[in-house]
C-alpha cells in the first residue's frame, strides 16, 4: 500500500498522533473572534500570545462573517449575544454558506442558559465556552476543536482514496474532472486525460491468483504516482486508471505515458522472472475536441483510443 | 499581561461615568451592554468579583424589566464600588 496522503500535491499533512495537532510541521492554524467587547479581544490577544495560533479580531457579527469568508479560519470563536444580529444568526449564516461550513465554531454563552447551548450545538457549533472563562479552558477547547476539524479532515481524505492502490478513487476523479474541465474552458487552458489498462489481467488473475493480481494493480499505482506532481492519478475502476493532466497538451501526455509504459513494462516480478506485463494507453485532449464537446466526451474519445491501442496489439499508446 | 490588566484598571473611572450618564439617559440597553462586556471580561483580567458582581446585576436587571428592584440597586451599588475600589487599587500599586 503507497502513502497517497504523502504523494499528492494537495495533500493535506497527517495528524494521526495528538502530538502532531499543534506542532511546527502543520501550517499555524487561524483562530477569529467575533466578539463585540473590545475588552476580550485585548485578553485574548494577550493570554494567547506565543501559542501556535493566529488571531484575528471581529468586533461586529458583519465584520464576523466578512472576515470567515475571507480567512477561512480553522477556528471560530462566537459571543452568542453580538449587536446587530445574534450568535446563533452569525452560526446559521456560517453553516449555510459552503465556504464556511466546515469551520469549526466554538460559541461563548453565558454559564447559566442552558437553551442557548443546545441550541448552538444543534446549530452545529463543535463546542461552547461559558463566559467569563479562563484561557487555560478556553486554549484547551480550541486545541480540542482543531483535533475534530483534522479528524473529519483525514476522513474526507481517506473518502476519496482508493483503499487498495492509494490513488484517488472514482469518485474523486469524477469531481476532480469536473473542476479542471471548467476551468480549462474558462482559461482556454489544455486539459489532456490518460485512459490506462492493464494488459491481459485476466488471464494473470487467473494464472497466478488474485493476491497477485493485486499485487500488479498496486505496482502499477506506484508508476502511474511517481513523477509530475500536478497530475493528478486516479484508480478508475478494476485494472483501469487514469490520469487527468492540467495544461497539457496531447503530446506531452504522450511523453509521460511513454514514459509509464515503459516503466510497467520493465518491472521486475518475484517469483516469476519471466514475466513482463504491460499496459495500454488512451489520451485525449480538450484543445483537439469540438469547442462544445462534454467532459463525458472527453473520457469517451480517451476510452476510444484506448481501445484502439488494444485492438493494435496492446503495450501502446494512441492519441484520440 | 500587566499593561492590559493596567489599562483595563485605568479605564475604569471612563466606564463609571459612561454608566452614569447612560443611566441618567434612561439608556438601558447599552447600560446593559457595558454591565454585559464586564461580567465577560472581568474574570479574565483577574477580578473575578467584579464579574460575579455584573452577573449578579444583569441578571436583576432582566427580572425587573424598566423599573428597577430594591435589589437591583444593590447590585449597581455593589458592583460600582467594587470598580472603584479595584481603581483605588491601582493607585496604592503605584
Amino acid at each position: 500500500m503507497i502513502g497517497a496522503e504523502l504523494s499528492h500535491d494537495e495533500a493535506s499533512p497527517i495528524w494521526d498522533t495528538e502530538s502532531n495537532l499543534m506542532s511546527e510541521a502543520t501550517p499555524v492554524p487561524r483562530l477569529l473572534a467575533i466578539d463585540d467587547s473590545e475588552l476580550i479581544h485585548r485578553l485574548l490577544q494577550v493570554r494567547l500570545q506565543g501559542e501556535r495560533l493566529e488571531l484575528h479580531s471581529a468586533l461586529s457579527a458583519s465584520e464576523g462573517i466578512r472576515l470567515a469568508q475571507e480567512l477561512l479560519p480553522e477556528v471560530i470563536l462566537l459571543d452568542i449575544e453580538l449587536d446587530e444580529i445574534d450568535g446563533f444568526e452569525v452560526l446559521s449564516r456560517l453553516k449555510q454558506d459552503p465556504r464556511t461550513h466546515d469551520i469549526a465554531v466554538i460559541f461563548i454563552s453565558a454559564a447559566s442558559d442552558t437553551m442557548d447551548r443546545v441550541r448552538g450545538l444543534d446549530l452545529g457549533a463543535v463546542d461552547f465556552i461559558a463566559k467569563p472563562f479562563e484561557v487555560v479552558e478556553l486554549k484547551a477547547r480550541v486545541r480540542l476543536a482543531l483535533r475534530m476539524r483534522h479528524l473529519v479532515k483525514m476522513l474526507e481524505h481517506r473518502a476519496q482514496i482508493d483503499g487498495l492502490s492509494g490513488l484517488w478513487n472514482r469518485r474523486y476523479f469524477d469531481q476532480r474532472l469536473s473542476q479542471e474541465f471548467s476551468e480549462a474552458r474558462r482559461h482556454g487552458r489544455p486539459l489532456s486525460l490518460i485512459m490506462c489498462d492493464v494488459d491481459r489481467f485476466k488471464r494473470l488473475n487467473d494464472q497466478f491468483g488474485h493476491p497477485f493480481g493485486d499485487h500488479v494493480i498496486e505496482r502499477v499505482a506506484q508508476v502511474l504516482l511517481g513523477g509530475r506532481g500536478s497530475d493528478i492519478a486516479c484508480r478508475y475502476g478494476g485494472e483501469e486508471f487514469s490520469m487527468i493532466l492540467p495544461s497539457t497538451t496531447a503530446t506531452h501526455a504522450q511523453e509521460v505515458a511513454e514514459r509509464k509504459r515503459v516503466m510497467i513494462e520493465s518491472q521486475s516480478w518475484t517469483g516469476h522472472p519471466d514475466l513482463v506485463v504491460t499496459a495500454s494507453f488512451g489520451i485525449a485532449d480538450l484543445q483537439r475536441m469540438p469547442a462544445n464537446a462534454t467532459m463525458e466526451q472527453l473520457i469517451q474519445s480517451a476510452d476510444a483510443a484506448l481501445y484502439r491501442a488494444k485492438q493494435q496489439g496492446r503495450n501502446r499508446i494512441e492519441i484520440a | 499581561m500587566r499593561e492590559i490588566v493596567q489599562s483595563f484598571l485605568e479605564e475604569i473611572p471612563k466606564r463609571l461615568a459612561r454608566m452614569e450618564s447612560l443611566l441618567a439617559e434612561g439608556n438601558q440597553i447599552e447600560f446593559r451592554r457595558v454591565v454585559h462586556q464586564m461580567k465577560g471580561a472581568g474574570g479574565g483580567y483577574g477580578f473575578q468579583e467584579i464579574s460575579n458582581a455584573a452577573a449578579q446585576l444583569e441578571c436583576c436587571m432582566n427580572l425587573s424589566g424598566e423599573q428597577w428592584s430594591r435589589d437591583c440597586l444593590a447590585h449597581l451599588v455593589t458592583f460600582q464600588t467594587l470598580l472603584r475600589q479595584a481603581h483605588a487599587g491601582l493607585r496604592e500599586r503605584r
